[in-house]
């Protein structure tokens, strides 16, 4: 009597292992490199691409000459440059954003954000000429005034838009003019 | 004796079932090759700068090896393995919410100095002041807060402020020469994220 196995045992033996394979390929590779992507830096959310984010200004920590900053303090004081140099836009500095809504015509609301690259939070120069800097939305300048559906833009990443003359970054003068129009006071 | 062992033989070497061994074999191979050789690439990784061996780039198994022996070798060599430093801590002393605009070029930002992971949830990447020990003085700065990928509040250091007097070991320094301290400017610019204390 000869043993033989079927040739669609064969079959099924195949496909079996072709599928160990490939689990064993998402266990031990696929899914490392996943985490070490994800955990280089963090998995930051994209804004939806219809709502577009506006340079507005670069904001830093002034307080009032010769005082400091305590825990009792319940106020600081920022300033607000509207036009910056390039060379100024750093991953992780704190700039003020307009984030238009795309459900209405006019209608903007006023973010803190952190400047931040497409990919990683740092920038290189080459990315402000070349439009390549993101902003990661903070806390609106006014939550009382931030609709639900704006306020869970808070956190996530867009590309920030703005007006690049020579080496000078400013808000576009549409959106200033919009701002206007919108009495936003910004 | 001699044709029973050929007998034997014939029957193991049935050319169908061969091929079926021979295919179990390469799947053993190639998952053998997946168990090993990944978790050694990572240990290769892990073990960067350990010690540097002459190994063909390409052979990650070797290289893992080198330098965790490299790092054996220099651990013996100290007599105990280094301590890995723990990262400074940075200590929540506000959290900044309405912002308004006071003039073109000026604003005021409300201070709040009670935060818990559950409002840091949702008000992620929230302007913050911390303070921070560097160098033995107590430094302010203003942070964004978020949760870092494995849910632990971090803060990234964005801008220099000056310290109140009342703080312990407070840099007491005007703001006009923290903003030109060399140590502080690295710290702001590194984009390093420092883990958050001081907060419920």
């Amino acid at each position: 009597m000869i043993n033989s196995v079927s040739l669609h045992k064969v079959g099924i033996a195949k496909f079996a292992g072709l599928l160990v394979l490939a689990a064993l390929a998402v266990a031990f590779f696929v899914a490392p490199i996943a985490m070490a992507i994800g955990g280089g830096g963090n998995a930051v959310a994209s804004l939806n691409s219809s709502v577009k984010t506006y340079f507005l200004g670069k904001v830093a920590g002034r307080p009032t000459v010769g005082t400091t900053l305590s825990v009792a303090d319940t106020k600081l004081a920022l300033s607000l440059t509207p036009t910056i140099t390039s060379d100024e836009v750093l991953g992780g500095s704190w700039f003020m954003c307009a984030v238009k809504d795309p459900a209405t015509v006019n209608t903007f609301y006023i973010f803190t954000c952190t400047v931040s690259g497409l990919k990683g939070i740092k920038i290189a120069p080459s990315d402000v000429t070349s439009n390549r800097v993101a902003v990661i939305l903070g806390l609106p300048a006014n939550i009382a005034a931030t609709t639900p559906a704006a306020m869970k833009y808070v956190g996530k990443k867009g590309r920030l838009l703005y007006t690049l003359t020579g080496n000078v970054l400013s808000t576009p003068a549409p959106i200033k003019q919009a701002l206007n129009a919108a009495g936003t006071g910004w | 004796m001699n044709t029973v062992f050929r007998n034997w033989c014939r029957a193991l070497m049935n050319k169908r079932r061969v091929l079926v061994v021979a295919e179990m074999l390469c799947l053993i191979a190639v998952a053998s090759v997946f168990l090993i050789a990944s978790p050694l690439a990572l240990a290769k990784k892990n073990a960067n700068g350990g010690g540097n061996c002459d190994c063909p780039p390409a052979c990650a198994c070797a290289q893992a090896a080198c330098a965790a022996a490299a790092c054996a070798q220099k651990a013996a060599a100290n007599g105990k393995p280094k301590k890995k430093k723990p990262p400074k801590a940075a200590t929540f002393l506000s959290i900044l919410t309405t912002v308004s605009k006071t003039s073109p070029t000026t604003m005021t930002a409300q201070l709040f100095n009670h935060i818990t992971l559950a409002t840091l949830k949702k008000a992620s990447w929230a302007w913050v002041t911390v303070t921070l020990n560097v160098k033995g003085k107590t430094e302010t700065f203003g942070a964004e807060a978020f949760l870092n990928s494995r849910n632990r509040p971090v803060v990234m250091l964005a801008e220099i402020l000056p310290t109140s007097p009342s703080v312990a070991n407070a840099d007491t320094r005007p703001l006009t020469e923290l903003l030109k301290d060399p140590t502080l400017l690295a710290l702001i610019k590194a984009g390093n994220q420092l883990p958050l204390i001081g907060i419920k």
